[in-house]
């Protein structure tokens, strides 16, 4: 029973991760190969603070939301100024550089990592892994709604209209600048949140649970999910979290499956398994499409 | 000294690895990552063949003949059907072959590293007072040798103008009779046969071969294409050889106060603040 | 037999379709005209007569032979040449290398395929280490021809080569036109500048989004009304 809750635990955290990439790499469009690198910030400056100075789980969120935020900042100002593969290699850099500070900067604890974050209280009581369950459904429900509001809004249509064309969202009237750094800044400071969350659940962490695999791993979750669609992000992240568990049996086998679907659903169905004008996705909308009016808002509810 | 020949060695292995991604990058746009399996790979068949056939030589050209034969397949059947889905598609599927050729190479030859145990014949040979290992002089001569080779049929032949038409405007060549599925064909085999034999040198000068062994040429060879200028060979060769020194001098000088495989990406992020277009700007690809 | 021969084709870019069954047919040695105004389709029927846009009906015969099924380098090695609109030189090519780029028939010397269209065309010469992109738009509108013959074509399929050139450059290229057909090799020409192409031109077609609407002799449709008031006005 705990093991269920902690691979859920796991499933909703990540999946709450990718619905924050999915502002970046599916809305605007861009190549982030470097979420993990703001999940790690926020993972390693909670534990760093909690650890080594005392700080309290409700009080570290902030300052990992703020230095993922100001990262993820950075990276969308750098994202002015490159081209689409040049950026997507720099993205790519950066989890490295990450890692490398990680490992060498004594701030952050060296090659071995944090060991021993306390557990959060509240009202006096420790957490149990119940709180992480509930806690964790809360945030993946925050930021679904943050999400859902970006992608409804004329902000989060002209990031849309940004990843088709820059020059026709400037044309509408967008300052492309402002919107792709601020998307930057928004899916880094959930990713944060995230990370600290998850630094407190899993109490210890190392250098390498946050470099460029992971990052592979967040935007294979959205790319086999559907890019650009929440659904999609969930949906990723629940299955490529829940499959390593189902094959556990066959432990040797299970990156080799992982690597095997990734590469098949790209191959044949690079829109996603769910995405938007997938087998799924297009027969579902068939079958809605028998139900009557209701099925456009139907669709609209599923994204 | 021997830091410089240490780092010239390094980036020479890195340039042969280099090459084969920047030139499928001026043609396809398309970052290839998949290309460091075809290192892993030589490395192991130079294992095989020593264990079982007792023959390293034997199991160089293999690799050769493998890697060759991966690439084509790679571009065949995974590249060429989703080349208009955009680069995050294909530089993901990419990442993703390289996984499944990982996993491939753990679970057929085991999760450690292993020993080719190949001694070469080589006398180690002083240079004005600084002794270089035989397996340095010859790393140096077949890379520098094979790099010189790919060079001459780029500038200098035919081959070479074909490569640069279907690079700049693939549909009007393919309409003035170039066969550009050849080219493209023909570009990732070679560029495979070039990792593999990397992959053959590292693992007889390193004497050591695990699955992960194509991981930090993968990723640094991404970093080299670009600090060269995306799909400019000469600045990739160049690039390769200089991250190769600096890579070197930065460890014998300041110990792992950076670790070393960071070097590349630190080098690389500077590099497009001040540089965008790289080192050498490719004639090909305007940034 | 005709040399080429379209039959009801169809074709489009996604799912937006733009010809809409067009047939046609070029005679050996003979210099057809495509009329029509931006958009119409000129330059997708000869996009689709190479190979760069795929047939999605109808069919397209050169000689007899199904040009569809095979690839686009293919058929230039079916005497096929093409000189696409906007000239779409090697831009990062010297002049010589964008025509060493050039399929050559079997047995052709290099220097010998070379030298007759730097005979053709002096000013390639001149310029011959120059790189493409740095030629002005006639030249390179000659260059983008000159690749096209280095294949010998018995069939030249050209888009649109008075686009953006002056007067005087678009009929010098007009006669070598002629002198080429002079000398057998058939013509397609897409063109929007309609007096000239109708002086030089054989038969004549004008398309309207997506379909043939006239055709004829070259010289009866200079005088048919309906051109007139469409083509002839403004050129």
């Amino acid at each position: 029973m705990t093991y269920a809750i902690v691979v859920a635990v796991t499933a909703i955290l990540m999946a709450t991760v990718v619905v924050s990439l999915n502002l970046t790499a599916g809305y605007a469009g861009q190549p982030n190969l470097a979420q993990s690198a703001f999940f790690g910030l926020g993972a390693y400056f909670a534990a760093v603070l909690s650890v080594e100075h005392g700080t309290s789980f409700w009080s570290v969120l902030p300052v990992a939301a703020l230095v993922s935020g100001l990262a993820g900042a950075v990276l969308g100002a750098i994202s002015l100024r490159l081209r689409e593969d040049f950026f997507a290699i720099t993205t790519v850099g950066l989890n490295f550089v990450v890692v490398a500070l990680f490992k060498s900067v004594d701030f952050f604890g060296g090659a071995t990592g944090i060991y021993g974050l306390p557990l959060p209280t509240l009202g006096g009581t420790s957490f149990t892994n119940d709180h992480f369950l509930v806690l964790s459904l809360v945030l993946l429900g925050l930021v679904v709604l943050i999400a859902k509001v970006v992608r409804d809004s004329w902000y989060g249509g002209m990031l849309m209209a940004i990843r088709e064309d820059e020059l026709v969202a400037a044309s509408l009237g967008a300052p492309v600048a402002l919107f792709k750094a601020s998307a930057f800044a928004l899916s880094s400071l959930l990713a944060g949140v995230v990370g600290a969350v998850y630094a407190f659940f899993i109490s210890s962490i190392t250098p390498e649970t946050f470099g460029f695999n992971q990052s592979v791993l967040l935007l294979s979750m959205l790319i086999i999910g559907g890019m650009g669609t929440i659904r999609g992000a969930i949906v990723g992240a629940v299955l490529l979290t829940l499959i390593p568990e189902l094959f556990r049996f066959a432990a040797d086998y299970r990156n080799l499956v992982y690597g095997v679907f990734l590469v098949l659903v790209l191959r044949f169905q690079p829109q996603g398994l769910v995405g938007d004008d997938s087998w799924l996705a297009r027969g579902a909308s068939r079958l809605l499409g028998r139900s009557g009016p209701q099925s456009h808002a139907t669709k609209e509810v599923a994204r | 000294m021997e830091t410089t020949v240490d780092g010239l060695v390094i980036g020479s292995l890195y340039a042969l690895v280099a090459l084969g991604p920047c030139l499928v990058y001026g043609l396809l746009r398309v970052l290839d990552i998949a290309n460091a399996a075809s290192l892993t790979l030589g490395g192991y068949l130079v294992l095989v063949l020593a264990e079982r056939a007792d023959s390293p030589l034997l199991g160089v050209l293999s690799g050769l003949v493998a890697g060759a034969a991966l690439g084509w397949l790679v571009q065949r059947f995974i590249y060429l059907p989703i080349l208009d889905r955009g680069p995050i598609v294909t530089l993901v599927t990419g990442i993703g072959l390289y996984i499944v050729a990982t996993e491939l190479f753990r679970l057929v030859f085991g999760p450690s590293q292993r020993s080719a145990h190949v001694e070469l014949p080589l006398p180690d040979v002083d240079v004005g007072g600084v002794r270089l290992e035989g397996i340095d002089i010859l790393v140096l001569a077949v890379t520098f040798g094979v790099i010189g080779a790919t060079w001459y049929v780029l500038t200098r032949t035919r081959s070479g103008v074909l490569w640069q038409a279907v690079a700049q405007d693939r549909h009007v060549a393919g309409a003035v009779g170039v066969n550009s599925p050849r080219v493209i064909a023909a570009v990732f085999a070679v560029g495979y046969l070039l990792s593999a034999l990397a992959g053959a040198l590292l693992s007889v000068k390193y004497d050591a071969v695990y699955p992960t062994l194509g991981d930090i040429p993968a990723y640094k060879m991404l970093a080299i294409i670009i600090l060269g200028g995306l799909g400019s060979p000469l600045g990739t060769i160049v690039a390769a050889l200089l991250i190769g020194l600096v890579e070197s001098w930065v460890v014998a000088s300041f110990g792992f106060a950076l670790p070393r495989d960071a070097i590349a990406f630190v080098a690389l992020i500077a590099m497009l603040l001040i540089r965008p277009q790289g080192l050498i700007p490719s004639r090909v690809v305007k940034p | 037999m005709s040399l080429l021969t379209i039959e009801d084709a169809r074709a489009g870019y996604g799912r937006t379709p733009v010809l809409h069954g067009v047939s046609l047919s070029v005679e050996p040695g003979e210099f057809v005209v495509v009329l029509g105004s931006n958009g119409a389709g000129k330059s997708t029927l000869m996009q689709v007569v190479m190979g760069l846009v795929p047939l999605t009906g109808g069919n397209l015969m050169l000689r007899g032979v199904d040009l569809v099924s095979l690839p686009v380098h293919a058929r230039v090695r079916h005497r096929v040449a093409y000189v696409p609109e906007g000239r779409r030189v090697f831009p990062a090519l010297t002049v010589e290398e964008n025509l060493v780029s050039a399929w050559r028939p079997p047995g052709r010397d290099q220097a010998e395929s070379l030298d007759r269209q730097y005979a053709t065309f002096d000013r390639l010469r001149e310029r011959r280490d120059q790189l493409a992109g740095t030629l002005s738009g006639g030249e390179q509108q000659m260059l983008a021809l000159a690749r096209a013959l280095i294949s010998e074509p018995e069939l030249l399929v050209a888009d649109e080569i008075s686009l953006g050139l002056a007067p005087m450059v678009v009929e010098e290229l007009f006669e070598v036109f002629a002198r080429l057909n002079q000398t057998g090799t058939a013509i397609l020409l897409a063109e929007q500048s309609a007096v000239l192409a109708l002086e030089f031109a054989r038969t004549a077609y004008v398309m309207e989004t997506g379909r043939i609407t006239l055709s004829g002799a070259a010289a009866d449709l200079a005088d048919d009304p309906r051109v007139a008031d469409a083509y002839l006005r403004m050129s």
